[in-house]
């Protein structure tokens, strides 16, 4: 089993010098994407916790406070050349605003030549078209409704599957999604979804699918990483942290979720509903080392002031607590 | 959270609103935005607006609160609020309207604060406004007491919108939008920038006030999760047209009209067992562009079930579903098919 990119034990700090304050936006995570079996991993969590300062941590767009971004084994700053050009096509991305992506004088067709002669993957312009028609049609598009087009005549939806078009030309190993449906509207939400399945299903694409929703987590991905203000709160396969949720974080959060559905509502009393915090140190103490949830977690104990480590509650799942010290077995992720 | 039947007993509406127009005159000719919307809403009951962008719930809102800025226009229709038509209020009337009888929570609560005033002062804004007349205690102990009212300390009147966060600002929206007591709100989108977490507790606040005050409630938005937790009755609109209304159990379980079918489908879910998880289906299409609508039904290109009519006649709601011989509360959908 070979990796295709890892992150070692990485944190990110932004905003030190002498008058700004310092922002932990991650703190000591690993992830390591396998080169071989195609899975989808939601990163979920709410506005600040770190999610899409991983995604800019695997696209090599930010390099790391400490520890070490690994492509193929080589740590990302001491590529080579000739093997960075290979990261640039193995590891794509999907930005969540489908508009601002684009140039707007340039028709789309800009968009998908461009990264089609950046890798030269075709010899003539009869051929670039081609790739590019039926890269298209991969994604459900009809080209002919598609190319010769500006952005601002397409729709939401069309625009970001020319998104995943331009990362599916290049034949990448890995797309990073970062909020990929959340500026599309609901009907047409779940085509990109299907889209995103699809790259791993036949095309054996792994994606980081980085999300706020987890009901749509929940229904594309095969693990899911839960994050809290830059720290990992649950890990695990994707059904059984749904189902039955460790973390108190994470019951929060599913416990908060809106459900479609009239005989469902949302239970009274829902621990920690209200937010308030609960006496321990403010998290916003930024050199606080215990457990980040501590501030609303109505289970805090003493242990809480040191950072729980992932303690791993059964075969494929970890949980970030000091209450699943006991339940853990020696299981190393 | 509680549904609110208690005041809703009281059979005549708060709220009526009869065929609507709302259009925006651009270079590229007449959009209709909101074309012909029609509803009511007694007293303590809760009403969900859906629909994608561009589907003409924001401007029906905007449109009660008579906010349509030029290009666009009110075109026609009546908006009465207990028996006085907004639309032919004068420009003073309707200020004076505005938050003594309806008023918004705006979507994005981070533009709508004055970034250079003191929460205190944007409260204290609208009673003044609205020719409150008081001793400056007591208008300091009304501040105090609307910000305890929506959960926040009353210290938090001495702040600047830059130092509270996204949940604390949305609030503060609140709190001014229940300031002079109103007896409809609307809520434009209250929650979409905000996390589940926060979203849930703000809903919560917003249900809590709008009981306490009988106010009728207009909910708009996209996440129909949210409005099956919050509302009692919800309309779909599409391209400008309220295409289906009805209770929320109905318009959920048994939707009839085929896009509101479709895009309960297109939900995901996390009550799917493993095996069926990730089977999304989508609605094939894109809403259609206002310049260019479709003839007769704007959903049919989109449809599975258009047949030969469709492209020609253009359907009214017609109740489909009786409810307790209540004809303002049926279940209505406006299909050919019915």
């Amino acid at each position: 089993m070979s990796d295709l990119v890892e992150l070692k034990r990485v944190s990110k700090t932004f905003g030190a010098g002498w008058f700004g304050k310092r922002t932990i936006a991650l703190r000591d995570f690993s992830l390591r994407i396998d080169d071989e079996t195609p899975t989808i991993t939601a990163l979920v969590g709410e506005s600040g916790s770190g999610k899409t300062t991983i995604a800019r941590l695997l696209l090599g767009l930010t390099p790391p406070t400490s520890g070490e971004v690994l492509y193929r084994n080589t740590p990302l700053r001491a590529l080579s050349r000739r093997v960075r050009k290979e990261f640039r096509r193995d590891v794509q991305v999907i930005f969540q605003d489908p508009f601002e992506v684009y140039n707007p004088f340039y028709k789309v067709d800009h968009a998908l030549h461009l990264p089609v002669r950046k890798a030269k993957l075709a010899a003539s312009k009869d051929e670039a078209v081609a790739l590019i028609e039926t890269t298209l049609q991969r994604v459900g598009l009809n080209p002919r409704d598609t190319l010769g087009r500006y952005p601002h005549q397409l729709s939401g939806g069309q625009r970001q599957r020319v998104m995943v078009a331009r990362a599916l030309l290049l034949n990448p190993k890995l797309i990073v999604a970062d909020e990929p449906v959340s500026m599309v509207d609901a009907s047409l939400r779940a085509t990109i979804l299907e889209n995103l399945r699809q790259l791993k299903n036949e095309f054996g694409i792994s994606i980081i699918y980085i999300t706020h929703d987890l009901t749509t987590a929940y229904e594309i991905s095969d693990q899911m990483i839960v994050l809290y203000r830059g720290a990992v709160a649950e890990i695990g396969d994707v059904v059984p942290i749904v189902r039955s949720p460790q973390h108190p974080y994470t019951r929060l959060l599913i416990g908060s979720i809106p459900m479609p559905d009239p005989d469902k509502k949302w239970q009274q009393g829902l621990e920690s509903s209200s937010g308030a915090t609960n006496g321990v140190v403010a998290a916003s103490d930024i050199d606080y080392a215990g457990c980040q949830f501590a501030d609303r977690c109505p289970h805090v104990m003493e242990e809480c002031a040191a950072a729980p480590p992932l303690y791993p509650s059964s075969e494929a799942r970890a949980v970030s607590c000091h209450l699943y010290k006991e339940a853990s077995t020696t299981v190393v992720l | 959270m509680k549904t609110s039947a208690t005041a809703a007993d009281s059979l005549s509406p708060v709220l009526s609103v009869e065929n609507l127009q709302v259009s925006y005159y651009t270079s590229s000719g007449e959009v209709k935005a909101a074309d012909g919307v029609s509803f009511s809403l007694r007293a303590g009951e809760r009403l969900g607006l859906v629909g994608e962008s561009g589907s003409g719930k924001s401007t029906t809102a905007l449109a009660l609160m008579r906010l349509i800025k030029p290009p666009g226009r009110i075109v026609g229709g009546r908006a009465e609020v207990d028996g006085v038509d907004l639309l032919s209020l004068d420009h003073e009337g309707m200020r004076k309207a505005r938050l003594s009888q309806i008023a918004l929570v705006p979507q994005g609560a981070m533009n709508s604060l004055n970034p250079v005033a003191k929460v205190k002062n944007q409260i204290l804004d609208c009673l003044w406004d609205h020719d409150v007349k008081a001793s400056k205690s007591e208008f300091a102990d009304r501040v105090m007491d609307l910000l305890l009212k929506v959960g926040l300390e009353p210290g938090v009147g001495e702040k600047y919108p830059h130092e509270l966060s996204g949940g604390m600002k949305q609030r503060v929206t609140i709190a001014i939008a229940i300031s002079m007591e109103p007896k409809v709100i609307i809520a434009d989108e209250p929650t979409s920038a905000l996390d589940v977490v926060v979203q849930r507790q703000i809903m919560e606040t917003l249900a809590a006030l709008q009981e306490e005050l009988e106010a009728a409630i207009i909910l708009i938005g996209h996440d129909i999760g949210l409005m099956a937790q919050f509302v009692d009755r919800l309309s779909v609109m599409y391209a400008g047209k309220m295409v289906e209304t009805g209770s929320l159990r109905s318009i959920l379980r048994e939707p009839k009209h085929p896009y509101t079918e479709m895009l309960v489908d297109s939900l995901p879910s996390l009550e799917r067992d493993d095996r069926a998880r990730g089977d999304l289906r989508g609605i094939p299409g894109a809403a259609p562009s206002l310049y260019a609508l479709p003839s007769g039904c704007p959903f049919h290109p989109r449809c599975h079930k258009a047949f030969a009519r469709c492209d020609s006649d253009e359907p009214t709601l017609k109740i489909v579903a009786d409810f307790d011989n209540d004809n303002e509360r049926a279940q209505k959908a406006a299909c050919l098919l019915y």
